[in-house]
Formats: structure tokens, C-alpha cells, sequence
């Protein structure tokens, strides 16, 4: 029998540690609560800031990944849909709903990040501990950044939004009510601000290339203040806008040649001020990035691409107006590859033969081009005009120098105020075509429906369209929601 | 032995007496032909009598007109007149039902008619058909209550059971399986990773049928409350063979079979196909003049039946089971072993499932009081697979073979591979026989369930029990594609995932057993530890140049990704429990559970779950006494609480994950970040559920007549629910206790034996009803299902109704030429053309939207039933076994391809009947490339309703004389036919259908999915 006691007093003996048996044991994962107790840990949590932007969790590609380029100019005069993607159909004749999941992926992917960015101004407050004070700043930079600059592609899509400065700790606490859009645009100057001051100091040398500057955030400011400026038709937005501006120009050149922007030797250099970093390394084919098999068509040689799909191609409306001496043209569409003829222009600008002909499958280390100096010299032109109410000799100047590079001649001196606005959206459409800037720019300039019209007469374009929808699901999980009118 | 010997000078005794009586000797067999020792043999109405010897022998003095009974625990009495015979062998059959059965519950044994909880008890008998390879299948239709879906035929793939309705949303819905008293892993998700589609292991596969010698299904709160926080499902608990004193039984039983498609769905023909297309555009052409025809139709004249895709796949499977044990022992140890080898393959090719089982139990008397033992399990299997029921396109070789165009062959020599790649349709199906043949899965299984227990009599009537068990396991998932299958994406795909884990239960318990008079009470109280652990290693490997060493060297491709992780979770419980009666005729139980748990949050890691029940047992009372009809009534009922526990670990706490990003392009650009990937939720706490029974137990005509009635009503609050979540949070989906739903039910049992001579017959019929609801969710929040093709709002958990409530629009016939269309209520954005089907505009704004949608059924049978009939005539036994549900819909998904009518894939023969201006009919469309698209109506919801003969089994045992001479004991041949039959309305494969399982978030969907065989099986069973 004394075995049996030595049993039950071995047994006993065991459970004297309940509490501590009964402990969440998660040896795999970091848990919020106790992640944070590093410099480093608030580095990479910014780094997973910006990992966002290109690859995610719950849907498989970032938010730059395909939804939001390709939205721009599907949603416009520039593109029609060649793919039996009902979504995208949709978005390319305007018939889309508020289940239109393209959009909803925006949504998320954008409250995604700004999540993120709330967590790391938190977290990057409650550390002491910093090697430099210019790592704090910095990192404070990165995520005011990241938010002002999502809250401004959210404002601009749905219009008024909730607007969530906090982390979140709980889901109950971010049923909100859309926020005015003039609040959200008094949160996102707020933010920039914050960015361009916080950033022109950079104390990582690992972390440049793929990494937001001041003037990048200076110059995405003065595309809010455009953005505002034409919604409320502020002549002192347009000021701004163009006082944040002359801070970048000159610091800048353009590439030479047109076609090279995209070339991989040129990323992140030249007249970019800032790309979303890709690489085709993370993952095969069309998973890392989308902008070769969307947008190429397949080649029968081996020296072309293997799986282009060609699902966004150019309207005839868009290909048409490019004059033949226009460089870009040549640089932006594809008709024929060695000798294969196809059945009408793809999209090629974001295929750098040279560097990446002759891959298998379309994976690309390409990258999303944020901010380019053409943006900028053009945003100057438009601000100009809009400050002066005519064109000046600096505004002629800066959309000459992107016209000159086209091999187009200077424009035509004398213009008014609404020819050289739309001088402006005319150059705009060539220079950026699938750059994710059509629609913001006919939007801006109040040309959806005409232009969209001339170049779809079958699309259900709408006044209300000005406005992407609500998601659906969005209002299912927050009641306080109310749909943009008119879906 | 001094009982025999007493026996026998008593009988000699009697002989002296009387002069005149005979002496008979004979021998006494069980049903398989092993000797029954210790059965009782007593001449008719006196108290003279004998017992049989270790060898199952007996001999007795009796007149020639006497009639003498046999009668063993666990048996039906015999009564056989002596006729002046001197040798009478006799062959005892087990009962269907026994009054003083000993019925194990948990933690303990009661006696059958003491029960006051809902039990039912299910005989090895009934599970131990050589056609059923694991348990689960088994139970199908054997007892009231108890839903058994078995939602696909792929072989050694999980089945789902429902005791008593669905309570959970987010937690588990599957019942609790203790083995010989340890709570074995049985969640899938526990045991592999899941992430190779195509094959899923059945966690109970593990436990050979054939092992098990009976099976208890708890029903109620008062039988499942000592299972406390994973009792709300019900509990099932499962008693293995065990050794019995005697000399050496060795058991065998083999069994051979095949097993085939039971219906081919009819397709188009290549021709027809081909006419379909061209005519898909020709009517497009009509509004949209630009409209192109498809290369691949041009001709239709030159193709004719074409390939048939169902024939590529589907083949006659072979079956084989063989198994052997032994059993015996002394008056210190018994054994029990036994060892198993099964293959099945599947109905589709290369698909199959392969398994070894060992088993050990043994049990030693220490001493007078202590008595310990050890049980132990042992399964090695290897189960390959093929994708079924993806709800994509063209992601299930099933959907691949249906969908196909038949007018290309399967085969084309001149690319890589020798493959025709893809069909040449607008839907690129991919060639489902690459896909079978070249593509490798499979599951490589090791498990080990054991356990030691250790019982001392400290005192007379107080127990002490010890128990240690283990259930290990070690399971890899292996996986290629080659580059030159579709489904490589030209650059082939290896995987290779090991999972690796154990839980472990330590147990001390104490009972006390005491009768004052006639107050008999058992009172039992203990303790329960039980931990998990599993780790996992993933490595995919893509890009390979050269295909040929598959996932042996997954070395040889480019991309590699490995990932590892580690997950555990832990129970401490304590146990009580004090069963009273009053003289066998007034019973009170109270019993309770109080559980951490580590997977809730410090404020609610503690649980109790009480229940109480009573019984009222009227047979005991006196005035019952002269109805010698009735042989047992009894009235019970009883209420408690049970828990849900059934969610992964580590789910209230906030977590954080990683996430690439490059600054630049160099080599070393890349960083992995991380951001927050789940919200805290400490408040998580456990899901409970009330549950009352009533039932109503009555046995006549001792006990050829037991019927048993129960109803219930189990309401569940603070429900589990992965909730999804405005996004505007940077989050998906929360944890969150929201909502409450019920299920009411009734249960009725009906076990007959209905002629009880040289002919028998006896049947077992049960029927469950269950209805089931959600009756509040906070926030109105509806839930929706797993999307099938992008449309996740087909079933929707809603308050006020039940989970698998089926929602889309109602079809409203085609436009005919006499109609105008632009006046037809249609999809905003969408044009309706003549031939173009209608629904109902429900609200009458004059266009179909989500407001539109109707409730289109429920994917919840209104019944379920089992009905098993057992003839024999001597040594002939039938068995036929119906079983079925009623009222419950399935969502035909193939439907929106079959039906699709556009020529993008091939369709079914329906489409023959397509509407055109000479055949105006109401019910198909025209045909027409520019479809608006899969619209969820009533038109693909189907009624499931199906009664089936799941299995009829005639068997044979051999008469003595002849197996004598070849020495052995006995020998049964048998032949089952499983599923040969099946009568439903059902338009698929088969109504036992559901894409994802059980799940409350799609039940009842089916979309290329892995259909049912029929099988018929031959098998041999010797005894020696």
C-alpha cells in the first residue's frame, strides 16, 4: 500500500502549481503586452507599418498589391475591364454596388495600417529609452505619415469616414460615425505637418530606399491642400498647396527619358520621391505584386512575359489621344512583342524588359511609384493657375518640362484659366496612366462623367459617382454608419 | 470451484432421489462460437440447477419432459424442452436490452434499470460491421439524438455528430469521446494542420470498430455535468474488450469488398456540348452583335459523345479488413489483444485509405484489493488524397471531371507532361486526371492512446481509483504538384508539414458505495488534470526545375518557407457526484464539475457546472406488483449546466504577427516586420448551456417490448462567436460572447423482439426531432456563411431563426415572347432579355436586390431515424438496417455550372431543354454567354430528404459438426451490402452531402464533392 500513498503524494505534488498550469502558454507568438521593450521592437513594428502596404494577412495582397491602381483607372476614362471578374466589370462600367469587394479592400487595407500607425505613436510615446532622439522623432514621422496619408486616400473615396486616432483596444469602441470630411482634412494636415517636420532628419541607414522623406511628405500635403482647395474652391488651400510645393521643387529632377522612371536600375532614385518597395522574391507569380499579369499580355516568346493576363487594357479613347511623337506612348502600351502582333494596346510601363523579360511567371520586383517629380511639377502648374486665376510663366514652365521630355511642344501661351486646367488634366492622363491618379484627378477637376462618357458611352455613370460606396459589410458591423447617396 | 463441486454433489444427490431422471451434458456457445462459463442451466421451475465450467461444459439430472432454462448476464434467456436427449449444445444470444446490464457513465457503472439520466447504450454488436472503418460511421442512425453526418466519401475522412441539435456557433459543436476514460484528441485541427487540402484525418480512425465492447452516448446535463465544460455537446464514451478469464479465444475476421460509384450525373455529350456553345453565342449575338464564337465548338458535326470525364476519375474500389485477437486469462490477469489491417481504397483513383491498429489491454489483481491494468492503442495510417469540395470554379477534381469539355481528349503527347493542360472552354477547367495522377498527397499518421489505472478497495465499499493516460500522436502531411498540372502554376509546389503532440490525464477518484436499509447511496468525488501540447513544422517549397523526386527532396526547389509553431492548453477539474435510491424506486443524482481552464482569461478560468436529476422507478412500487406486463417504468428528469470550451488557445490575448517589407531592392532589403493581429478579449469566458430533459422509460413482456420517450430543451447563452468586426478597427474578427440559441427536441426509442422461437425477429427503430434556434444576437447582427463561389449570404445565422437557414431569390419562370422584359423586376445594371429567368421582385420596387431574398429552406432535417431489423432463423441471421433524415434541404451548387447554359464548361442534359423561341419553356433558360452571373435561388435548393438501406447483412454460422471437424470453434460467413439503396429527390451524387462538414456556417452545400460509395462486402469470422 505505501506505493499507492507515494503515488498520490507524487500526484498532489503536481498540482501544488495549479495557478501557473492553468497560465495561456503561447510560445510561437509575441503578445501585444509584452512585444514592446525595445528600439528595435518599435522599428520593426514600424517596418510592418509599411509591410502593409504591399502584402497582408486577411486577403493575401497589400493595399497597394492591385485594388488601388487598378481602381483608379478602371473607375475612369482610362481603362476597361478584359477579365470576367464581375467586381471589376463592374468598376469598369460603373455599375458596381456597395458589396463591390475591390473597394471594401481598400477600406480595410487602409483602416489596416492606420491601426497600425495609432499603435506605433502610442507605443513610440510610452519608450524612453531611445539611442538618439532622432530615432523617436523619426518613427513618430513614419506613422504620421502612414495615417495622414491614408486618411486622405480614405476621404477622398467615401468622403466623410470615422475617424480612429487611437489604438484599438476593443472593436465596440470603433463603432463611430463618419467624421466631416473638413475634420478628417484638419486631421491629415495635422498629420503631415508632423511627418515633414518629424522626417527630414533620417537616423537609420538601413531604412532609406522604399522610405517616406519630408518632401514626400510636403508634397503630399500640397496634394491635400489641391484636393481641398478644389472641394471647397479655397483660393488659400491652393496657396498652400503651392507653398509646400516650391519646398520640393528644384530638389528634384526629372528622369531624362520617360520610359526609364520604371527601369529597376532607377528605383527609388531620380525623380522619385517616394515608392511603395515590391519585390518579386516574396512569393510567385501573381502573388507578390500584380502589375505584369494584370496589365501584359501574354508573348509567345520566351524573351516576353509568360502568365500576362492583360486584364486592364487601355480604352481607344485613352490610346488615341496620345500623339504618335509622344514618348510615353511608346513607353506605356505594348501592341506587338518580336514580331506577335496583338489584338490592340496592353500596359507595359511597368515591365522593364531588361531587367525582367523572359520570366516565367510575371513576379516583379517593380515598384508602386507614390510620388514622382512629374507629379509635382504638374501639381505646381495647377496651383498656380488656381492662385492666379490664369496661367503664369512658372506654371507654363513646370508642365513644359514635362511636355519636353514627352518630345511635345511647349504649350500654347495665352491659355485661360479652364484651358490650362485642363491642359493640366490632359497631361496628367498621359504621364500617369495606371499610376493610381485617374480618378482622383477627374474627380478633383469635375470631369468624371464627361470624360468617362466620351470614352464608355455604355457606362452607368453617375453624378454620385464622385464617391465610392460605403462597404456593406462595414454598415452590417457599424450600425452608425449611413451610405453615400445615390447607392 | 467449490460452487461447482457443490453443484455437482447435489446433482448427484437428486439423481439418487429420482430415479427416473435422464443426465444431460452439453455446451454452451456465444453467438461467435466461443464457450460461455458460468451460465447458469436450472430445470424449469425449480430451484435445481448447474453452471457451466471454465470450458463452457455442463451436465445435469433431469426427467425427459423437463424444460430446462439457460440464462448468463448480458444474454437472452433460452428454454429448451429435454425431449429425452442426453446432449443438448445450445447457443446463448446476446440481449438487445438487460435490466441489470451494468452501464458504464462517467467515472463509474450503474446498473441499466437504476439509470436516471438520458443514456443511450449502443452493443459492440451493432458497431463491429466489417463495411464501417471508424467508429463515427457507426453510430449512424443507432441512437435517438444523435445525428450522424457523414458529409463525404473520401475515405478516412472525419464525420460530424449532433447530440441533440447544434449549440454552438464558433465553438465546437462535436460531442466529447472519452476511451476507456481518457478524453482522446478529436478536434482535426488538434492532430494535423490543415493546410493540405484533399485529405483530412479522422481523428477516431484511430480506435479499431471491432475493439470496442460497447458505447454510451450521454445525452443529457445530468449525465454529461461530470464532463463539465465540454459537456454541452453530449459525451461519448467508448468501452474497449477486455480480457476474460479462460482459456485462450483467438478470433478472426476478414473481410473482402468493393465498393462503386452508386450514380453517374448525365452530362452533355461532346456534340451536344458544342451545339450549346455555339447557340450560347448566337443568342448574345442577338443584343450584342460583336459577340465572338468559340473556336473549340466550331463544327459541332465532327465531334460525337467525346470523352466521358466521370469514367476518367470514378473506378470499382477495393476493400479489405482483416483482424485478429485474443482473449483469455487467469484468476490474476486477463488479456485482451488484437491487431488490425486495413486498406480502402477510393472511388476516385489514387485516392485511398490505409491502416494498422494493435491493441492491448490488460488487467492484474496486485492483491485482494488492488487490481491495476493497462490499455494501449496503437494505429499507424497512410491516407491519400484528391481535392474535393473546394467551393471554387474548378479546384475539385469532381467539379473538374463534371465540367470538362468532353470534346477533348485526355491525353495530348505533345506538351510536357502528356496531359491536355486545360480545357479550352471560357471556364479553363484543368485536366482532372493530371490533376489525380500527378499530384501527390498524403497523410502519414502515428498515434498512441494509452492508459494506466489503478483500483484499491481501501475499505469495504470505498474505491480509490488512479488513472494515467496519454493519447500521442505524430502525423505528417506531405504534398506535390508538379510544375506541368495546372494547379503548379507552371512551377511545381512541395509541402511538407509535421504536426506532433500529445495530451496527458491524470485522474484520482474515491467512491463510496453504502446501502442504510433500503437507502442505497454511491457518492464519488475526485480530481482531473489534462494538458495538450503540439508543435508543428510547415515547409512549402516552390519552383521546381525538375519534377521527379516529389516531396522526397523538396530540396531541389528554389523558393522554400518554413514555418514552426507551438500550441497547448490545460484543464484542472474537480468532480462530485452522490447518486441516491430509495429502495430501487425513488432516485436523486447530483452531480458537478468545477473546471479552469488556460485558455479564458484570469477573470474567468473557473468554471461549475451542477446538474441535478430524479427518477421515479413505479415498477418498484407494490401496486405495480400484479401487472406482470409492465416489468419496468420509470419517470425521470433532470436540468443542469454544462460548458463550452471548444475554442484554439490563446485567444484572449492579443497577438501580434509578422510582415515583410523591402526598403530597396538589394538582397538584404527585406525586413520583417510586425504589426497587432488580434484583439485582446480577457472577458472571454466559457459558453453555457442549460439543459432540461423529461424522459420516460417502459419495458414490457420482459423487456421484448422497451420504449423510451425523452424530450429536452438545451439553451445556450454567452455564445462563443469569432465575430467579425467593423474593419474601421484594423481588425477582422473578435472573440465574443454574444447571443443565446436553443434546441428543443424529442427523442423516441422503440426496441421490439417480435417473434422469439426458432425464427426471431426483433427491431430497434429511433427517431429524433430537433428544432433549433438562435434566440438572441446582440447588436442584430446577422452571420454569414462560408462564401461558394463568392456568395457568402446563401445562409445566414440571423435571431429568431435557425443555424442553416438557406436565403437567396425565388425563381419565377422565364420571359416568354408574349412578355415586354423591360417591365420584368431584374438585377439593377443587368438587362433581362426574352428567355431570361425571373425571380420574384419580393417588395415589389421593381428590381431585385438583397431585399428580394427569401428564406429557401433549412439544411436542418426535421427528423432524423435509424431502423434495424434482425431476423435468424437458427444459424441464419439478416440484418437490414434503414436509416434516413427528412425535411432537411441541400444547396446544389453544381448547379450554377452544370446549369450554366453558356457554353464556358460542360453542362448536365437539362440543358437540353433550354428555353428558345420554339421550346418556350418555364423552367431552364435560353442559352447565352453574357449571363448575369450565379444567382443563390431556389432553383439549386434541393430537398435532402433521403431513407436509406445503409446496410443489410446476411450472415450464416456454421453448424458444430462441421466446424468441429476442421477444430474450430466457430465460423460465421456474411455478406453486407452498404448503402445499396437509397431513395431521395436529391438531383446530386447523394443526399449525404456537406461541403464543409458540419459546419454552422455552411451545412448542407454541395459543390464538387467527394460522393458516396455503395459497397458490398464479404467477410469470414473464425473462432478458435
Amino acid at each position: 500500500m505505501k506505493k499507492v500513498f507515494l503515488i498520490l503524494t507524487i500526484i498532489l505534488l503536481c498540482f501544488s502549481s495549479c495557478e501557473k498550469f492553468l497560465e495561456q502558454d503561447i510560445r510561437s507568438q509575441h503578445t501585444y503586452s509584452n512585444y514592446f521593450q525595445s528600439e528595435d521592437d518599435l522599428v520593426h513594428f514600424a517596418d510592418g507599418m509599411f509591410g502593409g502596404l504591399i502584402t497582408w494577412t486577411w486577403e493575401g495582397g497589400g493595399l497597394f498589391f492591385n485594388n488601388f491602381w487598378v481602381l483608379q483607372d478602371l473607375a475612369s476614362d482610362n481603362c476597361y475591364e478584359n477579365s470576367s471578374s464581375a467586381d471589376m466589370l463592374d468598376l469598369s462600367q460603373f455599375t458596381f454596388d456597395a458589396n463591390n469587394a475591390p473597394v471594401e479592400f481598400i477600406w480595410q487595407g487602409c483602416y489596416f495600417i492606420i491601426n497600425s500607425s495609432n499603435v506605433l505613436i502610442k507605443e513610440v510615446e510610452n519608450f524612453n529609452n531611445y539611442s538618439s532622439p532622432d530615432v523617436k522623432n523619426h518613427l513618430l514621422g513614419e506613422a504620421y505619415f502612414m495615417r495622414g496619408m491614408l486618411y486622405f486616400e480614405l476621404v477622398k473615396l467615401f468622403g466623410d469616414v470615422p475617424l480612429q486616432l487611437f489604438p484599438t483596444k476593443t472593436a465596440e469602441e470603433t463603432i463611430l460615425p463618419r467624421t466631416p470630411v473638413a475634420d478628417v482634412y484638419k486631421n491629415i494636415i495635422s498629420d503631415l505637418k508632423k511627418a515633414e517636420k518629424y522626417l527630414i532628419v533620417n537616423p537609420f541607414p538601413n531604412r532609406v530606399e522604399g522610405m517616406p522623406t519630408s518632401y514626400a511628405a510636403s508634397a503630399l500635403l500640397a496634394k491635400v491642400y489641391l484636393t481641398r482647395g478644389a472641394l471647397d474652391n479655397d483660393v488659400n488651400d491652393f496657396d498652400s498647396s503651392r507653398v509646400c510645393l516650391e519646398k520640393v521643387i528644384g530638389k528634384y529632377t526629372l528622369e531624362p527619358e520617360f520610359s526609364d522612371i520604371f527601369k529597376l536600375a532607377n528605383a527609388n532614385s531620380g525623380e522619385i520621391l517616394w515608392a511603395i518597395n515590391f519585390s518579386g522574391t516574396l512569393g510567385e507569380g501573381w502573388t507578390t505584386n500584380q502589375f505584369i499579369v494584370r496589365l501584359m499580355p501574354t508573348t509567345e516568346s520566351d524573351n516576353g512575359v509568360r502568365n500576362g493576363q492583360g486584364w486592364e487594357r487601355p480604352t481607344d479613347e485613352l490610346y488615341n489621344s496620345f500623339s504618335n511623337n509622344d514618348k510615353r506612348k511608346a513607353a506605356t502600351f505594348i501592341t506587338e512583342f518580336e514580331g506577335e502582333t496583338f489584338d490592340g494596346p496592353y500596359i507595359k510601363k511597368y515591365w522593364d524588359q531588361e531587367a525582367e523579360g523572359g520570366r516565367q511567371n510575371g513576379e516583379s520586383d517593380v515598384d508602386y511609384i507614390f510620388l514622382r517629380y512629374a507629379d509635382v511639377l504638374l501639381m505646381y502648374a495647377e496651383a498656380l493657375n488656381e492662385v492666379n486665376g490664369s496661367p503664369t510663366t512658372d506654371a507654363y514652365n513646370a508642365i513644359n518640362q514635362v511636355r519636353e521630355r514627352a518630345n511635345l511642344q511647349d504649350l500654347t501661351i495665352g491659355l485661360s484659366y479652364q484651358e490650362f486646367k485642363d491642359a493640366v488634366l490632359q497631361e496628367r492622363q498621359w504621364e500617369f496612366v495606371m499610376e493610381g491618379q485617374r480618378w482622383f484627378d477627374l474627380v478633383r477637376m469635375g470631369k468624371l462623367k464627361e470624360r468617362v462618357n466620351l470614352a464608355k458611352p455604355t457606362a452607368n455613370i453617375h453624378d454620385f459617382n464622385i464617391l465610392f460606396p460605403i462597404p456593406q459589410k462595414e454598415i452590417y458591423f457599424n450600425t452608425k454608419l449611413v451610405q453615400n447617396t445615390g447607392y | 470451484m467449490k460452487k461447482i463441486t457443490l453443484f455437482i454433489i447435489l446433482v448427484f444427490l437428486i439423481k439418487l432421489l429420482i430415479a427416473q431422471n435422464i443426465s444431460i451434458t452439453g455446451k454452451i456457445f456465444d453467438a461467435s462460437g466461443n464457450s460461455l462459463p458460468g451460465v447458469n442451466v436450472v430445470i424449469k421451475g425449480t430451484t435445481i440447477g448447474t453452471i457451466t465450467d471454465v470450458d463452457g461444459v455442463y451436465s445435469i439430472e433431469a426427467k425427459g419432459t423437463d424444460i430446462l432454462v439457460y440464462s448468463f448476464i448480458g444474454y437472452v434467456k433460452q428454454e429448451l424442452s429435454v425431449k429425452n436427449r442426453s446432449k443438448i449444445n445450445v447457443v446463448l444470444v446476446e440481449s438487445v436490452e438487460n435490466l441489470d446490464e451494468v452501464v458504464v457513465i462517467g467515472y463509474g457503472t450503474q446498473r441499466k434499470k437504476d439509470i436516471t439520466v438520458s443514456i443511450s447504450s449502443i452493443k459492440a454488436r451493432d458497431v463491429a460491421s466489417p463495411v464501417v472503418t471508424s467508429l463515427d460511421q457507426s453510430l449512424q442512425g443507432q441512437a435517438s439524438g444523435v445525428v450522424v453526418s457523414q458529409s463525404t466519401g473520401k475515405p478516412g475522412s472525419p464525420v460530424s455528430i449532433r447530440i441533440r441539435g447544434t449549440t454552438s456557433i464558433n465553438g465546437t459543436n462535436e460531442p466529447l469521446y472519452v476511451i476507456d476514460g481518457i478524453p482522446i484528441i478529436t478536434k482535426a485541427e488538434e492532430l494535423t494542420s490543415g493546410t493540405l487540402q484533399g485529405s483530412e484525418i479522422n481523428p477516431l480512425s484511430s480506435i479499431n470498430p471491432v475493439d470496442i465492447e460497447s458505447i454510451q452516448i450521454l445525452k443529457d446535463a445530468s449525465a454529461t455535468a461530470i464532463y463539465g465544460a465540454r459537456g454541452a455537446n453530449g459525451v461519448i464514451l467508448i468501452t474497449t474488450k477486455r480480457g476474460k478469464k479462460g482459456p485462450l479465444q483467438v478470433s478472426l475476421n476478414s473481410s473482402v469488398g468493393v465498393q462503386k460509384l452508386s450514380k453517374k450525373l448525365d452530362l452533355l455529350n461532346a456534340h451536344e456540348l458544342a451545339v450549346l456553345g455555339n447557340d450560347a453565342v448566337t443568342e448574345a449575338r442577338k443584343y450584342y452583335p460583336g459577340v465572338a464564337y468559340n473556336d473549340a465548338f466550331a463544327l459541332p458535326n465532327r465531334f460525337g459523345e467525346g470523352t466521358d470525364w466521370q469514367d476518367q476519375i470514378f473506378r470499382t474500389a477495393m476493400f479489405s479488413n482483416h483482424q485478429i485477437s485474443i482473449r483469455g486469462g487467469n484468476d490474476n490477469t486477463v488479456y485482451f489483444m488484437s491487431a488490425n489491417l486495413m486498406q480502402q481504397e477510393g472511388i476516385i483513383r489514387n485516392s485511398d485509405f490505409n491502416k494498422g491498429t494493435f491493441r492491448i489491454n490488460l488487467d492484474n489483481n496486485l492483491s485482494k484489493t488492488v487490481k491495476s491494468g493497462v490499455n494501449l492503442n496503437f494505429t499507424r495510417s497512410i491516407n491519400h488524397g484528391v481535392i474535393t469540395g473546394i467551393p471554387n470554379v474548378a479546384s475539385s477534381v469532381t467539379a473538374m471531371a463534371l465540367l470538362f469539355n468532353p470534346g477533348q481528349d485526355v491525353y495530348d503527347e505533345t506538351i510536357e507532361g502528356g496531359y491536355t493542360y486545360e480545357s479550352n472552354t471560357m471556364n479553363r477547367i484543368p485536366n482532372p486526371v493530371a490533376e489525380i495522377n500527378e499530384t501527390k498527397r498524403v497523410i502519414n499518421s502515428n498515434r498512441l492512446i494509452g492508459d494506466y489505472y489503478l483500483d484499491w478497495d481501501i475499505i469495504e465499499n470505498l474505491k480509490f481509483k488512479f488513472k494515467a493516460g496519454i493519447d500521442a500522436f505524430f502525423n505528417k502531411e506531405q504534398q506535390f504538384i508538379p510544375s506541368f498540372v495546372r494547379r503548379g502554376q507552371d512551377k511545381g509546389k512541395g509541402y511538407n508539414v509535421n504536426m506532433q503532440g500529445y495530451t496527458w490525464l491524470l485522474e484520482n477518484t474515491l467512491t463510496y458505495t453504502k446501502d442504510f436499509d433500503k437507502h442505497h447511496f454511491n457518492i464519488l468525488g475526485g480530481q482531473t488534470a489534462q494538458k495538450y501540447v503540439s508543435e508543428i513544422t510547415d515547409i512549402a517549397v516552390e519552383r521546381f526545375d525538375d519534377n521527379r523526386l516529389g516531396y522526397y527532396n523538396l530540396g531541389a526547389g528554389l523558393d522554400k518557407t518554413i514555418n514552426t509553431g507551438y500550441s497547448t492548453w490545460a484543464m484542472v477539474s474537480g468532480i462530485g457526484r452522490v447518486i441516491y435510491n430509495y429502495d430501487s424506486k425513488y432516485y436523486l443524482t447530483f452531480s458537478g464539475r468545477l473546471d479552469g481552464s488556460s485558455k479564458f482569461g484570469e477573470s474567468h478560468k473557473y468554471g461549475f457546472f451542477p446538474s441535478v436529476s430524479a427518477a421515479w422507478r413505479i415498477t418498484g412500487e407494490n401496486f405495480m406488483k400484479s401487472l406482470d406486463v409492465i416489468n419496468d417504468l420509470k419517470l425521470r428528469m433532470s436540468a443542469g449546466t454544462v460548458g463550452n470550451e471548444g475554442i484554439p488557445s490563446g485567444v484572449t490575448l492579443s497577438t501580434m504577427g509578422t510582415l515583410p517589407y523591402f526598403y530597396g531592392e538589394g538582397a538584404n532589403a527585406e525586413v520583417l516586420g510586425t504589426y497587432v493581429a488580434s484583439l485582446k478579449n480577457e472577458d472571454l469566458k466559457w459558453e453555457v448551456t442549460k439543459q432540461y430533459d423529461l424522459g420516460f422509460d417502459l419495458s414490457m413482456y420482459k423487456s421484448r417490448i422497451e420504449f423510451t420517450t425523452e424530450v429536452y430543451l438545451k439553451s445556450t447563452s454567452d455564445l462563443l462567436l469569432f465575430l467579425p468586426v467593423n474593419r474601421s478597427s484594423g481588425f477582422e474578427y473578435v472573440w465574443s460572447n454574444i447571443g443565446d440559441l436553443e434546441n428543443r427536441g424529442l427523442e423516441l426509442s422503440l426496441n421490439t423482439v417480435n417473434f422469439d422461437n426458432d425464427f426471431k425477429w426483433s427491431t430497434r427503430l429511433n427517431i429524433s426531432f430537433n428544432k433549433n434556434e438562435v434566440t438572441n444576437l446582440d447588436k442584430s447582427t446577422d452571420i454569414y456563411g462560408t462564401p461558394v463561389m463568392n456568395i457568402s449570404d446563401w445562409t445566414i445565422i440571423r435571431e429568431g431563426e435557425p443555424v442553416g437557414v438557406i436565403y437567396g431569390y425565388k425563381s419565377d419562370g422565364i420571359i416568354q415572347l408574349d412578355e415586354d422584359p423591360t417591365t420584368v423586376p431584374f438585377f439593377p445594371s443587368k438587362i433581362p432579355r426574352y428567355g431570361d429567368r425571373k425571380y420574384v421582385d419580393k417588395n415589389g420596387d421593381g428590381k431585385l436586390t438583397v431585399d428580394d431574398h427569401f428564406k429557401l429552406g433549412n439544411t436542418n432535417p426535421d427528423f432524423s431515424y435509424g431502423f434495424k431489423n434482425t431476423f435468424s432463423y437458427k444459424r441464419l441471421t439478416l440484418d437490414i438496417y434503414l436509416q434516413g433524415d427528412y425535411g432537411n434541404e441541400i444547396v446544389n451548387f453544381n448547379r450554377f455550372m452544370l446549369e450554366s447554359f453558356d457554353g464556358f464548361q460542360n453542362n448536365s442534359t437539362v440543358a437540353l431543354d433550354r428555353w428558345t423561341e420554339t421550346n418556350p419553356t418555364n423552367e431552364y433558360p435560353r442559352a447565352n454567354v453574357s449571363t448575369h452571373g450565379n444567382v443563390m435561388s431556389d432553383v439549386i435548393v434541393e430537398d435532402g430528404s433521403y431513407l436509406r438501406l445503409k446496410d443489410i447483412t446476411l450472415s450464416y454460422n456454421l453448424p458444430f459438426n462441421i466446424i468441429n471437424r476442421i477444430k474450430i470453434k466457430g465460423l460465421q460467413i456474411s455478406i453486407s451490402g452498404r448503402n445499396l439503396l437509397t431513395f431521395t429527390k436529391y438531383s446530386g451524387y447523394d443526399p449525404e452531402v456537406s461541403i464543409f462538414g458540419g459546419s454552422v456556417f455552411g451545412k448542407g452545400a454541395d459543390y464538387g464533392s467527394y460522393p458516396m460509395s455503395k459497397s458490398v462486402v464479404f467477410s469470414l469470422n473464425a473462432t478458435f
